[in-house]
């Protein structure tokens, strides 16, 4: 039995594998935080909503972490390894984050000393930036390829894209308010730039490449007759397309939060003015 | 990507044939010598002429049928659950591929005859490609044929019914001139053979005149 999803050398089955390591740190991430709310007393209301965006948080990523899709990505197609990967940064890691309460997010930091290394993170360029190359790196053909041979490796390449997820959200959605952007068109920009338009590139070399780029997807016992180079374009389309809704959907309400808040200003200057 | 130590686990007696042909690579190859990413062979034998059983239930000699032609020839089963099915995907899917050299033709020739009935066989090449070509023939002449190609003989590995069969997991690839120059061994990735093939396909037999 192996504690984290990686490369296999038998076909694929639907066979449900066990990974109890995924239940270990599914387990290590949910027990603490609700001990944690549970000592805590604050409007219930509030904590509800935390403890909902968190738990959904969890979930998806357990969901996109173990069995079957896991170790799909982790061993047989590039697909699977994308909508992973997308799944961590577009859905599990922002639910997380508004899921964490202020208080909770500085006990945080301030347990681990990392205040300062979060605050340098949440600086849009600094977030931007570590996720891109971040991603260059993890999706390069000579990283998959040696992290997910082995469990250790696969489990360090999730922990490192989760950490991504992580990041790339703080300027937009951090626990602790002096962390985010303040201003709708400056969060838009920074969404659009790290996560919409950088993304596109290497998702165009997947897309378009000659050869199947991954060892472990080329060689890997063919699931349900896939080609490879099938799977490959799947991939860099998941990749171009897949944070789509996520990304544009949240710029549209930033969107309409700036309208209103720009029009509640205006509707106020008049009053202020006439008082 | 198959590793050695994965190879090695799978069984007994799969690890037995993995040493087997690692060893008989080690010393009957080296890795390249330049022309080819696959592994050069040190002296290139002449194809022998095996006549075994095509699809049709045609005699196909593998020279005399072949003739002019890169001859990628490989011995598998249809029940193999991982080797042969990547192998033949991968090749298929390199001479799908626009300008890959259109004089390169594989033989699959089964090593378990017992299940693989010529009918059996063309229904699997045909989900990689109906030019792919099948053949069989009795056990005999099947042990006979992989002796003379230099190939492990395949073994059952069981006697359970879904058995499966250990066997070599190299394509041997002879130039339209005949020489057998290169080997593939699983796993081989397509931009290998990608490369080769123009190589192959262009060593024509030298002309008399």
């Amino acid at each position: 039995m192996r504690f984290w999803c990686s490369t296999l050398e038998v076909p694929w089955s639907w066979k449900f594998r066990a990974y109890p390591g995924i239940w270990l740190a599914v387990a290590a991430l949910v027990v603490p935080y609700l001990v944690a709310h549970s000592r805590r007393h604050g409007p219930n209301a509030e904590r509800r909503r935390h403890t909902a965006f968190y738990l959904s948080g969890i979930l998806v990523f357990w969901l996109a972490t173990d069995w079957p899709l896991g170790l799909l990505g982790a061993s047989y197609n590039a697909w699977a390894h994308m909508a992973q990967f997308m799944i961590y940064v577009s859905i599990a890691a922002p639910l997380i984050l508004l899921g964490i309460p202020e208080w909770m997010g500085r006990a945080i930091v301030g347990r681990l000393r990392i205040y300062r290394l979060t605050h340098r993170l949440a600086r849009p360029v600094t977030a931007g930036v570590t996720f891109n190359l971040l991603l260059l790196f993890t999706h390069a053909p000579w990283t998959v390829d040696t992290l997910r041979a082995n469990q250790f490796g696969s489990f360090a390449m999730d922990v490192v894209w989760l950490t991504m997820g992580l990041v790339v959200w703080l300027p937009v959605i951090s626990p602790l308010p002096e962390q985010r952007m303040t201003s709708y068109p400056g969060k838009m920009t920074y969404l659009f730039l790290s996560m919409g338009l950088v993304p596109s590139v290497p998702a165009g070399f997947l897309t378009f490449a000659s050869f199947p780029l991954y060892a472990t997807y080329e060689l890997a016992p063919r699931v349900h007759g896939l080609a490879a180079d099938t799977d490959q374009q799947m991939a860099g389309l998941i990749m171009k397309l897949g944070g789509i809704p996520i990304v544009w959907g949240t710029i549209a309400v930033m969107m309409m939060r700036w309208w209103d808040s720009e029009q509640s200003g205006s509707q106020s200057e008049p009053q202020a003015a006439a008082t | 990507m198959a590793s050695v130590d994965s190879i090695l686990m799978w069984s007994p007696v799969r690890g037995v044939l993995a040493a087997l042909a690692l060893a008989l690579v080690a010393c009957g190859s080296s890795p390249s010598d330049g022309r080819f990413e696959g592994l050069a062979v040190d002296e290139p034998e002449t194809l022998p002429s095996i006549v075994l059983v095509d699809t049709e239930g045609q005699p196909f000699d593998l020279v005399a049928d072949t003739e002019g032609e890169v001859r990628l020839i490989y011995f598998g089963y249809t029940n193999c659950p991982d080797i042969c099915p990547i192998h033949l995907a991968q090749l298929q899917a390199v001479l799908d591929r626009s300008g890959t050299p259109p004089n390169v033709r594989v033989v699959f020739i089964t090593t378990d005859p017992q299940r693989d009935t010529p009918q059996v066989i063309r229904d699997y090449l045909d989900q990689f490609s109906p030019d792919f070509v099948g053949l069989t023939g009795t056990d005999e002449e099947l042990v006979a044929a992989q002796k003379a190609l230099g190939s492990i003989v395949a073994v059952r590995e069981s006697d359970d019914e879904n058995y499966t069969m250990g066997h070599d997991g190299r394509v041997f690839a002879f130039a339209p001139d005949g020489l057998g120059y290169t080997q593939y061994p699983h796993p081989t990735r397509q931009s290998s053979w990608d490369h080769d093939l123009p190589v192959l396909a262009a060593m024509a037999p030298e002309d008399p005149s």
